[in-house]
């Protein structure tokens, strides 16, 4: 087998329930975002800039979208030989059925697939992440603090701190204990759920928590204080730059807004580590006599005769004379009618709001979602 | 359609869109927000399943295989040998520019060898006529009619521009009983021949072999002087056609575009246009922007006016910026308070700060690539 240093596990099989009807049919990475991608676009296109070329990705709830998007991983330059991205099902053996029962039962189950590869280190990922990050870098640390693992850290508001992992440390950043969504946060360097293990250290503490009844096999509540416990070098890795976990309707619909901010912390449009996703052959937009667009993210197909503001158009979507779209997000191959109104809405795939329908409301705190 | 290879041939005597075709083939010109010329003859064969398909290029190649790459997004497959590009653009007389380069197959001799162990019709197609042709409807015309060659045509065509192209006479029962060149007859309405036939492989064999004896080199030629003999019938086409073949053809057919029924067949068709794939990210419009009855391609960013325009992928427009009838092709920069109306931006150029350009809509003015205005 190939050599190689380090392998991605990215977990992709969590159903997503915060996110309402977009993961009806859907596994949360395979959700739409920013108009052309879907979110796992994100962390794969880092494993590509970060020189990672062998990547696992779990599956469980509602895999069907995202295996046939993912296919064979040429959308982000990673159909190499021998190398490449490969879909990882729950599998049925001798012994029965064994669906992943949590985060690191899930690579528990794939210990045989990373030891084709005998890889030094093993990062594990979430599919559910937004934010640009160059791994090589958080692996060069792993290996100079010789650690067994590494946990990427970054500054949140203090007022957000107990909605995160707190990682308190030490003067080397070395994580002396871990809280788990603490009442009373220490300090405020948050866990973004990105860890690079020692394969060694990983497979031993996954062979002795699968045989541990009281453990519910998940990284953040029984790896990891296993792994502190064991007083193991685990070091937090700061991360400075933009990330965002959308694991709900609001935290999803922020994060998209983001991208019409053109924040500085957060370059989309940047050739720079640049995101890649499976590109839809269809023709450029067309913007008709009497449309009007303003800062908004429109994509290929889509025919717009009405006004869009603020907001983020996927591919081919038609909006109809009249039409008003604002503050919203509208899905591929969605139809607004002519004369419909739609306000801080996220519409899914092939909807159709029909003639001088209204939906959603500016004034509204909440966000409508129709799908 | 197992039985059918594809040819896009080279079109040596339409490579006169000026500074467009200095730098690359005719074939590569871009064209539509996204495409590229070859693009439209490239998936009307993969439309119909062709799946043994020869380029043939011209001695700039650059842009020809940077485009095209393996094939795989018209969905061709580099292991089982779909694409192969060939020789070509070697003329061989001086002054005298053929319209079908017998010469350019004779080259390639190989590749008709090997395409014969599993094909008996060759589909051969201009690489600058923009059409969504339904080649299976050729296809079954051609074996019904148990013909040698079928060529396709355009009826009533006017000519709109200085078009130098061949012109059929067809009798009703679809044969083909004149070829003629436009450019030398006085002509209101004619039949355009459309840029594509087809024809037998064996024939194609023979006709290569003589031309190598008698010097006779252009295969319109060859065909006229031989329509007594041979069944050479006319396939008359419906929809859109349009050849482009000189700088305003190439400014009138990217106006066209424009035209919501010419987009519709061209673009939302179930036959779709192919290209080759980039990413970038959608594109931004800011809070000054104004478009309108445009084609806009993604990557781009617009903070300006644009009316009645084509841009193309990645190229940004900034704010105060006024371009109208214009076509502004892929990574160009259009800086502030800049005015362009009538004009053809070639990639890359840039046009800085408060500079007017105006072309007239006969005379649309073109900037070459990489310029700095």
């Amino acid at each position: 087998m190939t050599d190689t240093k380090c392998i991605a596990m990215l977990l992709a099989g969590g159903q997503g329930s915060r996110l309402k009807k977009l993961t009806k049919d859907n596994a949360k990475p395979g959700v739409m975002f920013g108009g052309k991608y879907r979110i796992i676009d994100f962390s794969l296109s880092n494993c590509f800039h970060s020189d990672i070329f062998t990547i696992g990705v779990l599956i469980q709830y509602k895999p069907l979208i995202l295996g046939r998007y993912i296919g064979n991983g040429s959308s982000w330059a990673l159909d190499k030989i021998d190398q490449g991205i490969y879909i990882l099902p729950p599998y049925a053996d001798k012994e029965g059925e064994r669906w992943y029962r949590g985060t690191a039962h899930a690579v528990y189950q794939n210990i045989e697939f990373i030891d084709m590869y005998d890889p030094e280190y093993v990062l594990v990922l979430s599919g559910d992440h937004i934010y640009k990050m160059d791994y090589s870098e958080m692996l060069d640390y792993a290996e100079e603090k010789d650690a067994d693992l590494t946990v990427s850290v970054m500054e949140v508001d203090w007022k957000d701190a107990s909605r995160f992992g707190i990682m308190n440390v030490d003067e080397d950043n070395k994580i002396i204990e871990f809280e788990e969504k603490p009442d009373d946060p220490k300090n405020n360097m948050a866990s973004m759920g990105i860890y690079i293990f020692r394969w060694k250290t990983l497979r031993d503490a996954l062979l002795r928590d699968e045989k541990k009844e009281d453990s519910v096999h998940d990284f953040g509540k029984n790896i990891i204080p296993m792994m502190l416990e064991e007083n193991r070098n685990v070091y937090a890795f700061p991360f400075e730059g933009y990330w965002r976990d959308v694991g709900t309707i609001e935290s999803y619909y922020e994060a998209n807004m983001d991208l019409l901010r053109e924040r500085e912390d957060f370059d989309l449009y940047s050739k720079k580590m640049r995101v890649y996703s499976n590109n839809i052959n269809s023709q450029p937009h067309y913007v008709g006599l009497y449309a009007s667009i303003n800062n908004s993210l429109i994509c290929d197909g889509c025919m717009i005769e009405g006004t869009v503001n603020n907001s983020i158009l996927s591919y081919d979507v038609k909006i109809g004379k009249n039409a008003i779209v604002k503050d919203s997000i509208i899905f591929s191959n969605a139809e607004i009618e002519d004369g419909a109104v739609v306000e801080k809405t996220i519409i899914g795939e092939n909807m159709r709001i029909k003639k001088n329908k209204r939906i959603g409301n500016m004034d509204s705190d909440e966000i409508t979602v129709v799908g | 359609m197992k039985k059918i290879a594809g040819i896009i041939i080279n079109c040596p005597n339409q490579n006169n869109l000026e500074a467009m075709t200095s730098h690359r083939s005719i074939h590569t010109v871009p064209f539509g927000g996204k495409y590229r010329l070859i693009d439209f003859p490239l998936s009307n064969f993969v439309n119909s399943g062709i799946r043994k398909i020869g380029v043939i290029g011209s001695y700039k190649y650059r842009s020809l295989t940077d485009h095209l790459g393996s094939g795989e997004d018209w969905n061709l497959s580099s292991k089982s040998n779909d694409l192969s590009i060939l020789h070509g653009g070697k003329n061989k007389k001086i002054g005298e520019i053929t319209r079908i380069s017998i010469q350019d197959f004779i080259d390639n001799k190989a590749f008709f060898r090997k395409i014969a162990e599993t094909t008996e019709h060759i589909l051969l197609s201009n690489c600058n006529s923009i059409a969504n042709m339904d080649v299976e409807g050729i296809f079954d015309f051609y074996l019904e009619k148990k013909a040698d060659v079928v060529m396709v045509y355009k009826p009533n065509y006017t000519s709109d521009d200085l078009y130098k192209g061949v012109a059929l006479e067809v009798e009703r029962n679809g044969e083909i009983i004149k070829i003629l060149n436009n450019s030398n007859e006085n002509m209101d309405h004619f039949n355009l021949y459309a840029g594509m036939m087809f024809i037998k492989s064996t024939l194609l064999e023979d006709i290569m072999e003589d031309a190598e004896e008698s010097g006779e080199l252009d295969l319109i030629d060859v065909l006229q002087s031989n329509l007594d003999r041979l069944n050479v019938y006319g396939y008359q086409m419906e929809g859109y056609l349009k050849i482009v073949n000189s700088l305003k053809s190439y400014f009138d057919a990217s106006m066209y575009l424009l035209d919501p029924e010419i987009q519709k067949e061209l673009f939302y068709s179930k036959r779709k246009i192919y290209t080759k794939t980039k990413d970038n990210h959608p594109t931004k419009y800011n809070e000054k922007s104004k478009v309108k009855n445009s084609i806009i391609a993604s990557g781009a960013h617009i903070n300006g006016t644009v009316e009645n325009s084509i841009v193309f992928r990645e190229a940004t427009i900034a704010e105060g910026v006024v371009i109208r009838n214009s076509v502004i092709m892929q990574n160009c920069t259009i800086e502030k308070n800049t005015e362009i109306v009538n004009c053809i931006l070639d990639k890359y150029v840039k046009v800085t700060e408060g500079k007017v350009l105006k072309g007239t809509e006969d005379k649309p003015l073109l900037i070459k690539k990489d310029s700095v205005i």
